[in-house]
């Protein structure tokens, strides 16, 4: 199986450069049958991509430590699921399973828009090859991932035992779904530039895969964050670690993306930003490996240096070198149609909200590669934690005050004397509420909380009665249906809203648990009585359980874990709260001890408990104990984007049935 | 066995890949390179963004000089690509 994979790859690769140079050539020289031509060999190329998967499944599946990846990350004792998932935690493994992504999303994107986006069809394929074929050459040639291993074993050394957690399964294939998602926008995007047409008629049909890689990335990040929470034993979600901001960045560039995609295809505005949008989150996606490969150091996860990431350096430079010069070549191309009267308009505080969002981006990027740019200079040094609080932190309130006001405003053009008038109603009782917190003692931040997240609730809420009250009186419905037929009737924008949402819940979530926690890392015996904000903390004693499975020959052991678990009682005044058992375990195939830390949740705040060291011999154990106040929002608020995008994702019904009565009426075209 | 699978996957491949060329031309091969406009999907974005500026306006959100100017800019609009439809 593993020679038939290592062949479907290499054709794989041929199929795809023929395709990224085939229609170039046809397009010049007027060969339409080579565009088709070009076209099966992309489908071929994912049939050919496929079946090498499937080998690659294969081995992983049957325990084939032949090879190198299985070698690595697999072994017999592991679960199915994170036996697939040890193709991912493999640092060729990871792009292969990207490029297959990839493969697949060119062959649905180019069978769907086949009549729609024919003219743009020959360019895109190019593109789309052409990407592909880097990511094919990276893994068949460079990091070779049928590499044979040289040593023939009986078992493998199994999975990071940090990374046999759900969030293996949902992270990282979130992540590689939206990077391979972004790659289709960028090739259309791209092609269309080069085949001359404007950007009202290809924005449409590219919105919905930026929004699917946006989603997928949103909620990607916020699984990471909860899988850091409950798996490493440190207390936090987020530390600006550079693998984080690797895959933030994108984010922060693929949000101010689609509200610039909304301003282009509503008001034909902000051409050429929307298409410096699409080229830097594309080349941010192709940052994020280089990342993860080496490229900048992480203390928290990554592959510490791979031959790949020269490659992808490079790659990174073609596109960042490439594309503006594209860009300023077709600059006629993407004049904008039409232009607001004034900035102060619903497109000026568009525009505003892009900036402070690219503005983040810059920021955390300069931050994320000073330590590598310090190297480079022969003066190292790191940057604190801090400087992305101050510096990113006040930037995105002012984002998230940027959203209570940006529908308050009138498109083209607005006074500042309406502006205000529309902020009074939904700001005065934020300001109330933000006086009462601040009177009250409950903590400054909270006051804080209340007027920058108030506003953009109460903005959304407001809309939503003012709308359903519209509803009712232009078209008489009953408000309860006049509600969801509101939200179902604009779901681009009312979707949007609900995404909204989730960011405020998860602003509040940030600011709760970053200004108002409290931490304690305690050694205690039996019976020892501990006290963290109003809670008492009582410490029982050790449990030890030895669960592994030994070598009968050897004695060494094979597979399982020894878990030591503490009993910890968290009593709030005489009324116990919960029990808690933190673990520290010492798992066969790994030589370091991986703690599992016990969480307690409830939308106030979280107890949070990890057991860091102990001594069986006197039963004493190092605690570190954490109250984490409404860390719970941040993954409400992720659920929330996440309805939100299927919202703003759902196809539209009536252009279906639109373009369905005009067939029956012409034809088909 | 591995031998001959990549063999027929060669082949395989080659086939797909040919078809196009090899096969006689269809009138529709020869559209392939034809700007193919989308009318009815570009007709319906313009009357979803007329809905929701004029939903702007009813709920007071878009001024009322500014939404005739802006009704009146995206009725041009639909009509030229009603012209273009006829």
């Amino acid at each position: 199986m593993v020679d038939i994979g290592r062949t479907a790859l290499l054709l794989a690769l041929t199929a795809s450069i023929y395709s990224s140079i085939v229609p170039i050539v046809a397009i010049r020289r007027g060969y339409p049958r080579f565009i088709l031509s070009a076209r099966n060999g992309l489908l071929a190329a994912f049939a050919l991509y496929t079946l090498a998967m499937g080998a690659m499944l294969h081995a992983l599946l049957t325990n084939d430590f032949s090879i190198d990846l299985v070698a690595q990350h697999s072994s017999r004792d592991l679960p199915v699921a994170y036996k697939i998932s040890a193709l991912y935690a493999h640092r060729t493994g990871s792009l292969f399973f990207w490029g297959w992504l990839i493969s697949l999303f060119a062959v649905i994107l180019v069978w769907q828009k086949r009549d729609r986006l024919r003219d743009i069809m020959p360019y895109g394929i190019a593109i789309l090859a052409a990407i592909l074929a880097f990511f094919l050459g990276l893994t068949a040639l460079v990091g070779d991932i049928f590499a044979r291993n040289p040593f023939p074993l009986l078992d493998g050394q199994g999975l990071n035992p940090r990374l046999q957690n759900p969030g293996m399964l949902i992270h990282p294939p979130l992540l590689f779904v939206a990077y391979a998602a972004f790659s289709m926008v960028f090739a259309f995007a791209m092609g269309s530039l080069l085949r001359g047409i404007p950007g009202s008629e290809w924005v449409p049909g590219i919105r919905r895969w930026a929004l699917l890689g946006w989603c997928a990335l949103g909620l990607g990040n916020v699984v990471g964050a909860w899988w850091a929470y409950g798996e490493l034993g440190w207390g936090g979600y987020w530390v600006w670690d550079s693998v984080e901001n690797a895959s933030f960045m994108p984010w922060l560039l693929a949000t101010a993306l689609l509200h610039s995609m909304a301003l282009q295809r509503k008001r034909n505005y902000l051409t050429l930003w929307t298409m410096g949008l699409i080229v830097s989150t594309f080349a941010f996606t192709l940052f994020s490996p280089f990342v993860t490969q080496g490229g900048i150091a992480s203390e928290l996860h990554g592959f510490g240096g791979t031959p790949i990431v020269p490659y992808l350096g490079i790659a990174l430079l073609v596109i960042l070198m490439a594309s503006p010069g594209i860009l300023i070549a077709k600059r006629a191309q993407l004049r904008d149609a039409s232009r607001p009267s004034s900035l102060l308009s619903r497109e000026g505080a568009f525009l505003l909200t892009n900036i402070v969002l690219v503005a983040i981006a810059g920021v955390t990027l300069l931050l994320t590669a000073t330590p590598k740019l310090r190297d480079l200079l022969d003066r190292p040094a790191s940057v604190d934690r801090i400087w992305f609080d101050y510096a990113c932190g006040s930037m995105l309130l002012v984002l998230v005050f940027l959203m209570g006001v940006c529908p308050l405003v009138g498109w083209r053009k607005s006074s500042a004397k309406a502006l205000l008038r529309q902020l009074a109603y939904p700001l005065v009782p934020c300001v109330i509420g933000a006086i009462a917190v601040f009177a009250t003692g409950i903590g400054n931040w909270y006051a804080v909380a209340a007027i920058v997240c108030g506003l953009p609730l109460m903005t959304i809420l407001s809309e939503w009665v003012r709308g359903t009250r519209a509803r009712h009186r232009t078209k008489g419905e009953n408000l309860f249906v006049a509600f969801p037929q509101l939200i179902w009737s604009n779901r681009p924008r009312y979707g949007g809203f609900v995404v909204h949402i989730g960011i405020i819940m998860i602003t509040v979530g940030v600011l709760g648990s970053s200004m108002y926690d409290a931490e304690k890392e305690i050694t205690m015996h039996p019976g020892d009585q501990a006290t963290i904000k109003e809670y008492t903390v009582i410490y029982r004693g050790l449990d030890h359980r030895d669960e592994m499975v030994y070598d009968t020959a050897t004695g060494r052991p094979l597979s399982g874990k020894a878990i030591t678990e503490a009993d910890v009682t968290i009593k709030r005044g005489d009324s116990t709260v919960c029990n808690m058992a933190p673990d520290l375990n010492r798992w066969a195939k790994s030589s370091e001890l991986v703690p599992e830390p016990a969480i307690r949740s409830t939308p106030a705040d979280d107890l949070f408990s990890s057991l860091r060291a102990y001594d069986l011999g006197d039963g004493s154990a190092t605690l570190h104990i954490l109250v984490n106040p409404l860390v719970m929002w941040l993954w409400v608020g992720g659920g929330f984007m996440l309805l939100g995008g299927i919202i703003a994702f759902w196809p539209e019904r009536r252009q279906k049935k639109e373009v369905q009565s005009i067939t029956e009426r012409e034809g088909p075209p | 066995m591995s031998f001959a699978i990549g063999i027929l996957l060669v082949i395989a491949t080659a086939a797909i890949v040919g078809y196009p060329v090899l096969r006689k031309a269809s009138s529709k091969d020869m559209e392939t390179g034809r700007a193919v406009r989308d009318s009815s999907a570009r007709r319906e974005q313009i009357r979803s963004v007329m809905e929701e500026i004029e939903f702007d306006s009813e709920i007071g959100n878009t001024e009322s000089e500014q939404y005739q100017e802006l009704a009146r800019e995206y009725r041009r609009r639909l009509d030229g690509e009603e012209g273009h439809r006829e």
